[in-house]
């Protein structure tokens, strides 16, 4: 039981404080390519992690797809649509396609102002991922930028996010995507998580590729595409991890960002990450070729970073078990115990209080409250 | 008391967080539609 207790606490404190460590250690060893060289000092440190990465400059700017995979969004599409056209990209290398997923809220006429500015596809309701399949499969241009219809982008951040693609070996990129936790009951802790996912996104972008993109604000060269299954739960992870199996790197650009509200409550927050975290047991189903190393080129941020975070529930369930058997035995069980109690106690206050300022179901985002 | 409030919040996306991976393994192996 000592033994299930120490592997259980040694696995989470390698998942949330070693492998971060480990990053933060390389990440600084390496760095970004023009400021590596420099004597190591805390300031190098801190230049290397905070410098935003110098790119190649391209002759011209890259013509670029931009696809908006969206159903029943109709009254957020002329918002979503402006908000592209109003990008400081030029609009002759620019095309807009929506892709309208069996909507039923006529997303023509919500487009119709826009004329031939923007192509929608009406497609039969199958899912995202087909919706994905079927807009790429009809772009033109050599770059495809991901959005979806809820988020804002900034007015440079098609620019930005195409930058890095002037080095020859990014395959795909990343945005930011900027949470405003306003709104929201448990906003603080969604928050705290994002901000924790984006520090570990940029180390490992660093040192290879990150392990995902933003779903709100990603882009890749049309070319590595590979169609998705139509069940895809997480297409802003599969798409980007074949990119890497293929020998291309997937970098993450803070500078190119989407702007979002984490308007949600305990309840639709935990159906997001069902979704997300079933969307990783059904990515190493569809690509086993991930957990073999030397075919995964990020093959130790994934095992740490996706595969650890999915046994680390497991670890907690036995560490709140071995301590509790464990108490009469020793200070530290009985400490280690007790300290469990507490957390859970609070955890269980904030669901109380996530009950009594829920927000209403009209703020909540429509994927969201199909994730059920 | 806000950062009580706080600190509540905060352990319950931690829980909710760690819950979703179970749930989560459950849906994906009970081939259960999670989206759209």
């Amino acid at each position: 039981m000592e033994t299930l207790f120490w592997i259980s606490v040694g696995l989470i404190a390698y998942v949330y404080v070693g492998y971060p460590a480990l990053l933060e250690l390389s990440a600084c060893l390496r760095g970004f390519g023009h400021l590596r060289g420099e004597p190591f000092t805390l300031a190098t440190r801190t230049r290397r992690l905070r410098a935003t990465a110098q790119w190649p400059r391209a002759p011209q700017l890259p013509g670029v797809s931009v696809i908006v995979a969206a159903r029943n969004e109709a009254r957020r599409l002329a918002a979503r649509i402006d908000n592209l056209l109003a990008c400081d990209y030029p609009a002759d290398r620019v095309e807009i396609i929506v892709a309208s997923d069996g909507s039923t809220d006529d997303p023509a006429a919500a487009l119709a102002p826009y004329g031939r500015r923007v192509r929608l596809l009406l497609l039969p309701r199958a899912g995202k991922a087909s919706a994905l399949n079927a807009a790429v499969l009809r772009a033109t241009h050599p770059i495809v930028v991901f959005a979806d219809a809820r988020q804002q982008f900034a007015p440079d951040a098609i620019r930005r996010l195409v930058a890095p693609f002037a080095d020859p070996q990014i395959g795909a990129v990343s945005g930011e995507l900027m949470i405003d936790g306003t709104g929201s009951t448990i906003g603080d802790g969604v928050g705290a998580y994002w901000r924790y996912e984006k520090w570990l996104r940029r180390r490992e972008a660093i040192l290879d590729s990150t392990l995902g993109v933003t779903g709100a604000i990603y882009a890749m060269r049309r070319w590595l595409w590979q169609p998705l299954p139509v069940d895809t739960l997480l297409d802003d992870v599969l798409g980007p991890m074949r990119v890497v199996l293929r020998g291309y790197r997937v970098v993450f650009e803070p500078a190119a960002r989407a702007y979002d509200s984490a308007a949600t409550d305990a309840g639709a927050e935990l159906r997001r990450k069902v979704r997300t975290l079933a969307g990783n047991f059904q990515l190493l189903a569809y690509e086993p070729r991930l957990l073999v190393p030397g075919v995964n080129p990020v093959w130790l941020q994934f095992m740490s970073h996706k595969l650890g975070r999915l046994l680390v529930p497991y670890a907690l369930l036995a560490i709140l078990a071995s301590s509790a058997v464990l108490a009469r035995t020793s200070g530290i069980y009985a400490a280690a115990f007790g300290a469990q109690v507490c957390f859970y106690g609070l955890a269980v206050y904030g669901a109380w209080l996530d009950r009594r300022t829920r927000v209403t179901p009209d703020a909540v985002p429509e994927v969201f409250r199909e994730a059920a | 008391m806000k950062l009580l409030e706080r600190a509540a919040r905060m352990a319950l996306a931690f829980v909710l967080m760690n819950y979703a991976a179970v749930a989560g393994l459950f849906r994906a192996a009970r081939g259960r539609r999670v989206w759209r």
